[in-house]
């Protein structure tokens, strides 16, 4: 036997175990809801076969006198609010990846604190929901008690009220440059994927450009944005009752919950795989913290990047669930819907099979493209030995 | 092949070669652990595979799936001690996905709740539960005793398919305290809307805190989803006769819409979720029954079930009076039925539990537990329900059953699954107390969203299962 | 210092769902949610045994854990649920290493494709695949029984995928001295990989613990007997259709989520242990 063919022996002997029971647990009553998908199975009658009418069902249009009406009236609400929610995955990412960090150093009674910041994950999920209710409560609830009696301080004297402002409007106007910054970059480096490469010197003329831009129009709506920003401290949004606030709130609440939690764990471990030799030869070559990090740490935990992406994009696309059965019901004028509480609803309350298979092998297709994406773009980013 | 006993080895090596830097003793102390860990799990698994089925000899056992209320025990022991031959399993977990991919595999329960008419009549057209017709009249089951208002939980095309042991009419629950604070008489039964709205514009005060005007008390509460009583108010319905077409944007339901925003945004007698939410925090599964024990709220809408919470607050001093009406004098009724499958496996023993619900002893069980009234008609049962001495102050019960006679069962259409229906309307009346839209508006939306719906159901049956 | 005081002030917002569900589990049930805004943090009766005040019988503030132990039968639940997720965990740690170093680091013809399929099942939602795995229970007649609690467990996707990372991300170097020792492929996974990998590890026992042990919906569809049932789904037997019992609730939670911390703690020393390359020389 050549040493290819143990290789491959080996190999086979060491999937062994995993891969009976993925066969017979997970890809078989996969490939039996793919055949669901294009069938109608209200469940207690056998299956018949509809062909693809069930995804034109879902997400085809068609006429309706003039207009071009969906043709499943609700589905594409939940799919808006569901990606909606899944706006705070990169900043939760980078918030655990800097607690993580943090968790990281070896100071005493670090095991303590690592362990405060997990009790969330642990805690019961109803008792969550609730307290965070009560938070974001319009009138009785913490933040909105706090922004009154911040707003009645500052505005109090206009000595205070003028320089924060200004304060805030700077903070406003670099966030809104950085996340120009940003996207300029990345639409330079995938531009550059493409093969167009950009002119010296073209980045900083566009950041000089836009920069200016933004702060112009500050000052000139600086009025507009004084009172805007008095009224939000004077009568705070009601958060969980209003359709704008209703999903950021959401994405709060799991961004909070998220920076002690699993992503965090996981980021640890990572770091723990970087050879401390790597640091110190790149200090060797006289690197500060900042360009140790890109040099080093970055690059080294870049798998564990890829993984918590993928395994976000998939939990964002099926979650929601709980929050939406327990916290807000569905939130205001159906805004916190999601695509898996239709799924379940279609499946388990409507007797419709078929149709909640389609959904689900929908959002396969999207998750899978999403990953490709990722994937082939990653590519020269995640790093394996 | 020789790889897995390898394997083996390698797991127990690689331990070896994890501790190596530690002292001999750690590497004893952490083996015996390991070893002492493994022997009770070991020593666990034996014992509750060997307990898992406790010997029920002779007894044949049904699993009776419905929410865990505390009466349940009750229920059951009353049960068991009269038929000591049949045991019953308790099984809270009514959870939709869990019915249904139970008995898709067919694991069937022997009796289950379903607590809407439209969830019945899908599981009855699909031809899953048992037709209880043949056997009413070998265990005389007094199927005909039960109340007709409560056909819908009980008959599909003429199949009996559901037995309901309660039921509960909607009435108003009041705080007699705040009446007579704010000197207005208590509401007799047969009360009018504008006798109601007219109580609770003088229940309702508010507090200055700061130059903001915070609600200390609001005349009555009546939750987003009861939709049905202003839809009905004026005479108007959701669907027509045959379920065809949403009469939604109809003159008269457009009235009782308005009249219903009209008491939260115009005479602003209802609190706003958030004004709900800030007089009395609710938890996460809504307990808008707060509101009312921490007297925020001077009147409520419920079936009697409510009492059971409102007992708990001992200072609380409440009675009920019918539904305020309009034109047409109705209220809403709300119930629930157990059926079994047809495939369960131990059918007499069901159908012998199901009979007992309705039996007098077990009626008066659930009643007095407060869970509604019973559902039997039958004046033996309705006398011992008058009065209870447990609770000696309430003395009005009889106007639960006089209520009866007004009791409507919401309406569903064939044409439209309930659920759509529902989304459609919360949606577009959330929009509505957004001040997003007029009530007339909502009403529009609502009837050409639902008759959209409709069109592509009866063009496609295949959404319709 | 800087850094405790950032660290600081986040603990105090973490710990405080932790607080409140042991507040709620000794308080009497109407003090749950009290009224003009604010948590009531403390009962308002701290009595070490029940009390008769005014007619009402005010019990004792650790009342609500024994209450809750015997309304469900937590002594079997605990059981339970301990065996399947400690028995659940080993195995699904054991088989997912094993595959995963396969995807890792040997090379078989299909390697990636298959990587992929296993990518691939999880982005299809668990619910629409519930039903085939139910009926293939049924045929194995595996209905309540601890096999149809543990065995779908214990292959899963995620573990694989998670550790493949893992793994991949190691320097090689230490298996090619292996290699060159003669050590086969059992001796590296064995004694090479898996030590160098224990945070990895910590973490994955850690995740797959939890997932086991706050299962509900799986257990809940599998099983049909009080018996047979596992802690989440005792719980929820306090959230009735009418009212639900918070405090006890509360109470069993707080039971129920101690073997998870004591094992979270347990691992910390695992976390952050340092490659050690000590059998290198550089």
């Amino acid at each position: 036997m050549s040493a290819r063919q143990r290789e491959a022996l080996a190999a086979y002997a060491f999937l062994m175990p995993n891969f009976l029971g993925f066969l017979a647990f997970t890809s078989i009553p996969v490939v039996i809801s793919l055949i669901m998908a294009f069938s109608h199975w209200n469940i207690f009658k056998p299956p018949s076969w509809v062909g693809i009418e069930n995804f034109r069902n879902l997400l085809w249009f068609h006429h309706e006198g003039k207009r071009i009406v969906a043709n499943d009236p609700f589905f594409w609400q939940y799919v808006y609010n569901t990606v909606y929610l899944m706006a705070g995955i990169p900043i939760g990412m980078a918030g655990s990846l800097l607690v993580a960090l943090m968790m990281n150093q070896k100071l005493r009674g670090i095991v303590v604190f690592r362990t405060i910041y997990f009790l969330p994950s642990v805690c019961s999920g109803v008792a969550l929901l609730i307290l965070w209710k009560y938070l974001y409560n319009a009138d009785i609830g913490l933040i909105n008690k706090s922004l009154r009696l911040a707003g009645g301080v500052i505005y109090s004297h206009p000595a205070i009220a003028i320089p924060f402002t200004i304060f805030c409007a700077l903070l406003f106007g670099v966030t809104v440059v950085g996340i120009i910054a940003v996207l300029l970059v990345l639409v330079q480096w995938l531009s550059a994927k493409i093969g167009l490469e950009w002119q010296e010197g073209a980045y900083r003329v566009l950041m000089v450009i836009a920069g200016a831009a933004v702060f112009i129009s500050i000052g000139i709506y600086s009025r507009y944005f004084y009172e805007t920003l008095s009224s939000f401290f004077f009568s705070p949004p009601d958060w969980l009752g209003t359709v704008q606030w209703a999903k950021p709130s959401l994405i709060l609440m799991g961004l909070w919950g998220g920076l002690g939690g699993y992503n965090m764990i996981l980021y640890l471990a990572a770091l723990q795989g970087v050879p401390t030799s790597y640091y110190e030869a790149a200090e060797i070559d006289g690197a500060g913290p900042w360009a140790k990090f890109w040099a080093v740490t970055w690059p080294m935990i870049s798998p564990t990047t890829f993984f918590i992406l993928v395994m976000s994009i998939i939990a964002g696309f099926q979650g929601g669930f709980m929050t939406a059965n327990v916290m807000t019901g569905g939130g205001p004028a159906g805004s916190t819907t999601t695509i898996e509480y239709y799924l379940y609803q279609t499946a388990f309350e409507k007797f419709n099979m078929g149709y909640a298979s389609a959904i689900a092998w929908f959002l396969f297709a999207v998750i899978l493209i999403l990953t490709l994406i990722t994937w082939k773009l990653g590519g020269k980013v995640v790093i394996y030995e | 092949m020789g790889f897995y006993p390898t394997l083996l080895l390698g797991i127990t090596l690689s331990y070896d070669i994890s501790v190596e830097e530690e002292s001999r003793l750690s590497r004893l102390t952490a083996f015996v652990g390991i070893a002492i860990g493994a022997v009770l799990i070991v020593v666990t698994g034996i014992y509750l595979v060997a307990t898992a089925n406790p010997s029920r000899a002779g007894k044949k056992v049904i699993r009776w799936v419905v929410d865990p209320n505390p009466i349940r025990k009750e229920q059951i022991k009353l049960f068991e001690k009269r038929h000591p031959d049949i045991e019953i399993i308790n099984d809270p977990g009514a959870d939709a996905q869990r019915l249904l991919t139970q008995l898709a595999g067919d694991v069937p329960p022997d009796v289950m709740a379903l607590y809407d008419p439209q969830t019945i009549r899908l599981f009855a057209k699909n031809d899953v539960l048992l037709d209880l017709g043949p056997y009413v009249q070998k265990y005389k089951i007094p199927v005909d005793k039960l109340y007709p208002s409560l056909e819908p939980y009980i008959k599909y095309r003429g199949k009996i398919v559901g037995i309901p042991e309660n039921c509960g009419p909607y009435v108003v629950f009041y705080n007699k305290k705040l009446f007579r604070d704010a000197g207005i008489p208590y509401p007799k039964p047969g009360w009018t809307w504008d006798e109601c709205l007219e109580a609770a514009k003088k229940l309702t005060k508010y507090r200055i805190v700061r130059g903001r005007k915070i609600p200390v008390q609001k005349g009555i509460f009546i939750s987003d989803g009861d939709w049905w009583f202003f839809i009905w108010m004026y005479g108007g319905r959701l669907f027509s006769k045959d379920g065809k077409r949403c009469l939604m944007d109809s003159e008269a339901v457009k009235k009782g819409i308005r009249f219903w925003a009209d008491l939260r945004l115009k005479h602003h007698v209802m609190p706003t979720s958030s004004e709900a939410q800030s007089m009395a925090p609710t938890g996460a599964w809504g307990s808008s029954a707060l509101l009312f024990r921490e007297s925020k709220v001077a009147m409520t809408v419920s079936g009697r079930w409510l009492c059971i919470q409102y007992r708990e607050q001992k200072d609380l001093d409440w009675d009920v009076v019918s539904m305020p009406h309009g034109p047409i004098r109705f209220t809403l009724l709300a119930s629930k039925s157990y059926s079994i499958p047809k495939t369960c496996r131990n059918k007499e023993a069901a159908i012998t539990f199901i009979k007992h619900l309705l039996s007098k002893e077990n009626q008066l069980l659930v009643a007095n537990y407060g869970d509604g009234i019973p559902s039997v008609q039958d004046p033996e049962i309705s006398k011992a329900f008058l009065y209870n001495p447990q609770y000696p102050n309430e003395r009005n019960n009889k106007l639960h059953l006089d209520e009866m006679r007004y009791a409507r069962v919401q309406e569903f259409s064939p044409y439209i699954n309930n659920l759509d229906v529902s989304a459609i309307i919360s949606v577009e009346l959330d929009k509505m107390w957004l001040k997003q839209q007029t009530p007339d508006q909502a009403c529009e939306a609502i009837a050409k969203r639902i008759n959209a719906i409709i069109r592509r159901n009866i063009a496609n049956p295949n959404f319709l299962n | 210092m800087v850094l405790y005081a950032v660290l600081t002030l986040g603990a105090i917002s973490m710990l405080v769902p932790f607080l409140w569900m042991i507040s709620t589990s000794i308080k009497q049930p109407d003090e749950v949610f009290s009224s003009g805004g604010g948590i009531q943090w403390l009962p308002e009766h701290f009595f070490w045994r029940d009390t008769v005040m005014n007619g009402r019988t005010i019990r004792a503030w650790w009342g609500n854990y024994p209450d809750a132990w015997r309304e469900i039968n937590f002594f079997r639940l605990y059981l339970s649920s301990i065996f399947v997720a400690t028995v659940g965990t080993f195995g699904q740690v054991l088989t997912s290493s094993m595959a995963a170093y396969a995807f890792a680091r040997l090379r078989f013809p299909g390697r990636d494709k298959l990587f992929f399929a296993y990518l691939a099942t999880m982005m299809v939602p668990g619910s629409v695949t519930m039903i085939p795995v139910f009926v293939i229970m049924k045929r194995l007649g595996w209905i309540n029984t601890y096999q149809a609690l543990i065995i779908p467990g214990l292959f899963s996707a995620y573990g694989t995928f998670m550790l493949r990372q893992f793994f991949m991300g190691l320097p090689s170097d230490l298996e090619d001295a292996a290699k060159i020792d003669g050590s086969g492929y059992v001796g590296i996974w064995a004694r090479v990989i898996l030590p160098l990998s224990k945070p990895a590890l910590a973490t994955l026992t850690t995740f797959t613990f939890m997932g086991f042990w706050g299962s509900y919906m799986w257990p809940l569809v599998v099983t049909i007997t009080e018996e047979m049932r596992t802690l989440p789904i005792g719980l929820s037997y306090f959230v009735g259709q009418r009212a639900t019992n918070y405090t006890q609730l509360m109470a069993g939670s707080v039971i129920a989520l101690i073997p998870v911390l004591v094992l979270f703690i347990f691992n910390q020393r695992y976390f952050v242990e340092g490659i050690k390359l000590s059998g290198l020389k550089q």
